[in-house]
């Protein structure tokens, strides 16, 4: 965290960062599938939050780049080296953010989440749509020889890549140029922010990351199809882990972190009941607290006021 | 800053904005010599924050000139228009929420 101080701070990440590299080799399958999941969801709230939390557009859109990965991998495994195949997963998520950033982000409010919705949704249709007419079967087999370490060793790079990336990118110019449209979008112009370039870039490269992230998680299914690549409940739980997690750097990787297990309680995987695993995220949660600056509380400011008052 | 010959650090010249019917700012043209403390006034509804707004680009002017140290900003979006020297937000914008 950037608030306890640098000299502290670095050694102990880059130690956490050292056990995490060597645990595969002694904890079971299960938890490093575990693990596996909870780095997915660390790189993607952090990248999700990165530019929501900064610029508070609420973006739904995070299933649509999460499909968009999974397909692209997916199509390209047979015919390019896996590492290309990421690479274009990434780049497919940059171009398409690129060209709904240009379209949408002129949007604010209700409006622009709303919208990144639907266009998760009309991409899903559209693949849909484009599987049975023309391919003529919904389903498709994922064919990739990795293993679960493979898996969590990049899972791991993308997380670390991630928390470090918007670590030092927050204390940019660009950085400060999202916490500035953040908080006053029409002042941020005035004072010299190019604010088109910056929402539309950050925008496309966290879309990367999730796009990225998405396509690393798919080389474990077996099969896809548009409701699996394109599954809302993405855009859904990355939200709600930066919004448990709150608006420091690391805010949402423990949102993430702390999040996955309860979050998994609607598919019916975790066995212990509800409360149980839901209570150290209850007792810290920052959902609308405004002195830590979650975005729920930067979103709507008055949120946490009435609740004290009422209180 | 450098100004052109006449010493004028701003000219503003055949400005103009309507909304719809209402001719908000019509042909308006002026000097503002460098050093100068100058100040715009006038009735409720007169266009003085219009021509602000023309000015940093907020909104789009449809025919005229302005230029701040010889450079035409009229098209200039607004975040060029404070890096050309421009101070910053009009008093539209608040620097913190009322």
């Amino acid at each position: 965290m950037s608030r306890g101080g640098r000299a502290g701070g670095w050694p102990r990440s880059r130690l956490a960062v050292v056990v995490l590299a060597i645990l595969p080799r002694f904890v079971s399958d299960y938890r490093i599938s575990l693990l596996i999941s909870i780095f997915a969801y660390v790189a993607m709230a952090t990248a999700w939050s990165f530019f929501s939390g900064a610029t508070r557009y609420i973006s739904l859109a995070t299933s649509a780049f999460v499909g968009i990965g999974v397909y692209a991998v997916t199509l390209s495994i047979d015919r390019v080296p896996l590492a290309l195949g990421l690479a274009l997963a990434a780049l497919a998520g940059f171009l398409v953010a690129l060209v709904v950033g240009l379209s949408t982000l002129r949007l604010r409010g209700v409006y622009f989440v709303i919208f990144t919705f639907g266009l998760a949704e009309l991409i899903k249709q559209l693949v849909t749509w484009y599987e049975v007419n023309r391919n003529k079967n919904l389903m498709r087999l994922v064919f990739a020889d990795v293993s679960n370490v493979f898996l969590y060793e990049v899972l791991l790079a993308v997380a670390v890549l991630t928390v470090a990336g918007s670590w030092l990118a927050g204390r940019t110019r660009l950085g400060f140029a999202l916490r500035a449209i953040g908080e006053d979008e029409t002042v941020a112009r005035h004072t010299g922010v190019n604010t088109t370039l910056v929402k539309v870039l950050v925008f496309a490269l966290t879309a990367s990351v999730i796009a990225l992230t998405g396509a690393v998680l798919s080389l474990r299914y077996s099969y896809i199809d548009p409701n699996i690549a394109f599954n809302s409940a993405w855009s859904f739980q990355v939200l709600i882990m930066s919004l448990l997690g709150g608006g420091t750097r690391l805010g949402p990787a423990a949102g993430g972190d702390s999040a996955r297990p309860p979050l998994r309680v609607p598919g019916g995987h975790v066995s212990p009941p509800l409360r149980h695993r839901a209570r150290p995220l209850l007792r810290g949660h920052r959902l609308l607290s405004p002195r830590r600056r979650g975005p729920l509380a930067r979103a709507c400011p008055r949120a946490g006021r009435v609740g004290r008052t009422a209180a | 800053m450098t100004v052109d010959g006449a010493g004028v650090l701003l000219r503003v010249r055949g400005l103009r904005k309507a909304f719809g019917g209402l001719v908000a700012v019509r042909d308006l043209a002026f000097d503002v010599p460098a050093g100068a403390i100058v100040g715009l006034i006038g009735p409720n509804g007169s266009g003085k924050t219009t021509v602000l707004n023309l000015i940093t680009g907020e909104i789009a002017a449809e025919a005229g000139s302005v230029r701040l140290d010889g450079r035409e900003l009229l098209h200039s979006p607004p975040f060029r228009v404070c890096r050309a020297g421009w101070p910053g937000p009009s008093s539209s914008c608040a620097s913190w929420p009322a």
